[in-house]
């Protein structure tokens, strides 16, 4: 007698088992394994940057129990994805479905290998919407939203869909606290640049910028009414070679106006790398251009939430996230408040943290007395823009 | 004094014949005559994905039920205490009061006992081939005790 509950378990478990042939095990860093989803036959495999902590030495767990040596061909922290190469071929790669017939409450299963056999949660999508821009600048196509639980070690894993194809790469590390999805469409461009790049470009301005209100007579004369006040420029920085200074309010950037930071990190796109763009400011009262070379930011590391919690033997030690079982010590959400939260208007963005020397002081105590022996560090990066 | 509370509220007297910490498992024993019992499944054949039921009285409440997917099962699951035990990780909402009810598939059989909690969304179960051989156990046990 197969009833309808019967029928649909039996059906999940089996969409699981269709997806899990290009399903792999990435031991990237220390503690618990992650995820990646075979991208192609010949050898790649896409995963997520924050898990894979170093370039090289990293072993790929194949789903017939086989392990090969793999290395880094790119990342982009922006969007949290990684692309390896594993020796040699023969590989399963993944269906990816473009996800166009998705829609709020369909069924979504994540999938994870963290240990020798494939291992899955169960959820439905929770919201879709237009494309977003993380808050460490990358551009996603689609926002995807699901309720799915983000086991230990399911970070680079696949969203897989009723039919077993793959819709989206899981992450921890865009979003706290929600399970957001990169979509495929996003997942391929990425791939697409690391392949030919190696990295995503970002521009780089070296300022720390805040939206401010213009006094009447010049938004009168520049026909806005808010600009973005530099609150620092970083020492060496494109903005300083420019001639950007402390108290400067850029209005305008490569002809578009500044209203808000969001203006700011659309504008500092990877095309912009090298090119010199003139930006309009208010200085003293009276309207300047100047010209500023974009630079290319350079990433210095990222969180990696998934180690970021507890002792693995209390409640919350879960790749979600638990806020509540982190950070109590410090009143601090998370790893990164600003990553944590998004990006805000008001927000600092170049010296909005300590130095590295007191952000290294800070996390040796902190760890030392919250953390058990052996757990990994997460540097972070500097939001500098 | 331990009691056992049926369903249909009589209570009985329980004496413990067999535990296991490491494991999280009792044995418990009862007088009593035509108890209904559960009819058992195949833990060995749980798949990921597939769905399971999690019968026990959280916070009090009396047979309440979650349901939800198995995440995956076996020893060396990650970032759970004792790893190197059995376990079926569970994605269900399991709360304090669930720990050693029923873990049910489909059709009602039994396919492990419900353990422990990592979090609002993930669980833990013993698997019932281990709860078997723990009981096998417990079983020779009194017998020899008994026949001496």
């Amino acid at each position: 007698m197969a009833n309808v509950l019967e029928t649909l378990s039996n059906d999940l478990a089996a969409t699981v088992q269709a997806a899990s042939p290009a399903v792999v095990r990435v031991e990237g860093r220390r503690r618990v394994p992650a995820t990646g989803v075979i991208w192609s036959a010949d050898g790649l495999i896409v995963t997520a940057h924050h898990v894979v902590r170093r370039d090289e030495r990293i072993t790929i767990g194949l789903p017939d129990g086989s392990t090969r040596p793999a290395a880094v061909v790119g990342r982009d922290p922006s969007t949290d994805l990684a692309v390896l190469r594993v020796e040699g071929g023969d590989l399963t790669p993944a269906a990816w479905a473009s996800g166009d017939g998705l829609g709020v409450g369909q069924l979504v299963l994540a999938l994870g290998r963290p240990g020798r056999s494939v291992q899955a949660t169960l959820g439905i999508v929770s919201a879709l919407g237009e494309s977003w821009r993380t808050p460490a600048g990358g551009q996603i196509d689609r926002y995807l939203q699901t309720d799915v639980v983000m086991y230990p070690g399911f970070s680079g894993g696949p969203l897989v869909d009723a039919s077993g194809q793959v819709i989206g790469l899981n992450t921890s590390a865009l979003l706290r606290g929600v399970s957001v999805s990169i979509p495929a469409a996003t997942v391929r461009a990425v791939v697409d640049t690391l392949l030919a790049h190696g990295h995503v470009r970002r521009g780089y301005l070296g300022v720390g910028a805040q939206p401010v209100r213009l006094p009447e007579a010049l938004a009168g004369q520049i026909g806005q009414e808010t600009g973005l006040l530099i609150a620092s420029v970083e020492p060496g920085s494109p903005a300083e070679s420019g001639g950007l200074m402390l108290g400067d309010t850029i209005v305008a950037l490569d002809g578009h106006p500044m209203h808000h930071i969001d203006d700011l990190l659309t504008l500092l796109s990877g095309d912009r790398v090298g090119k010199a763009v003139p930006v309009r400011i208010v200085r003293g009262g009276q309207v300047q251009d100047v010209t500023v070379v974009i630079g290319e930011r350079v990433w210095s590391g990222s969180p990696d939430p998934d180690l970021g919690g507890d002792d693995a033997n209390t409640l919350g030690a879960t790749e979600h996230g638990d806020v509540a079982g982190r950070g109590s010590g410090s009143g601090r959400p998370g790893p990164d408040p600003k990553r944590g939260r998004g990006l805000r208007r008001g927000h600092h963005l170049a010296h909005g943290r300590p130095d590295r020397h007191e952000r290294a002081r800070h996390r040796r105590s902190r760890d030392a007395a919250r953390r058990p022996a052996g757990s990994p560090d997460a540097p972070r990066d500097g939001d500098r823009l | 004094m331990l009691r056992v509370v049926l369903p249909d509220r009589q209570t009985l007297p329980a004496t413990v014949i067999a535990s296991d910490p490491d494991r999280d498992l009792a044995a418990l024993m009862v007088v009593a005559s035509d108890l209904p019992t559960v009819e058992l499944g195949d833990s060995r054949s749980l798949q990921p994905g597939q769905w399971v039921m999690a019968v026990g009285h959280p916070w009090g409440v009396a047979g309440a039920v979650t349901g939800g997917v198995v995440i995956g099962m076996g020893a060396g699951l990650p970032e759970i205490p004792r790893a190197h035990h059995e376990w079926i990780a569970l994605d269900l909402h399991m709360r304090p009061g669930h720990s050693g009810g029923p873990l049910v598939d489909v059709a009602g059989r039994l396919v492990g006992i419900n353990t422990m909690i990592a979090g609002p969304d993930v669980g833990f179960a013993v698997p019932l081939h281990v709860v078997a051989r723990f009981l096998k156990r417990a079983l020779a046990r009194q017998e020899r005790v008994r026949s001496r």
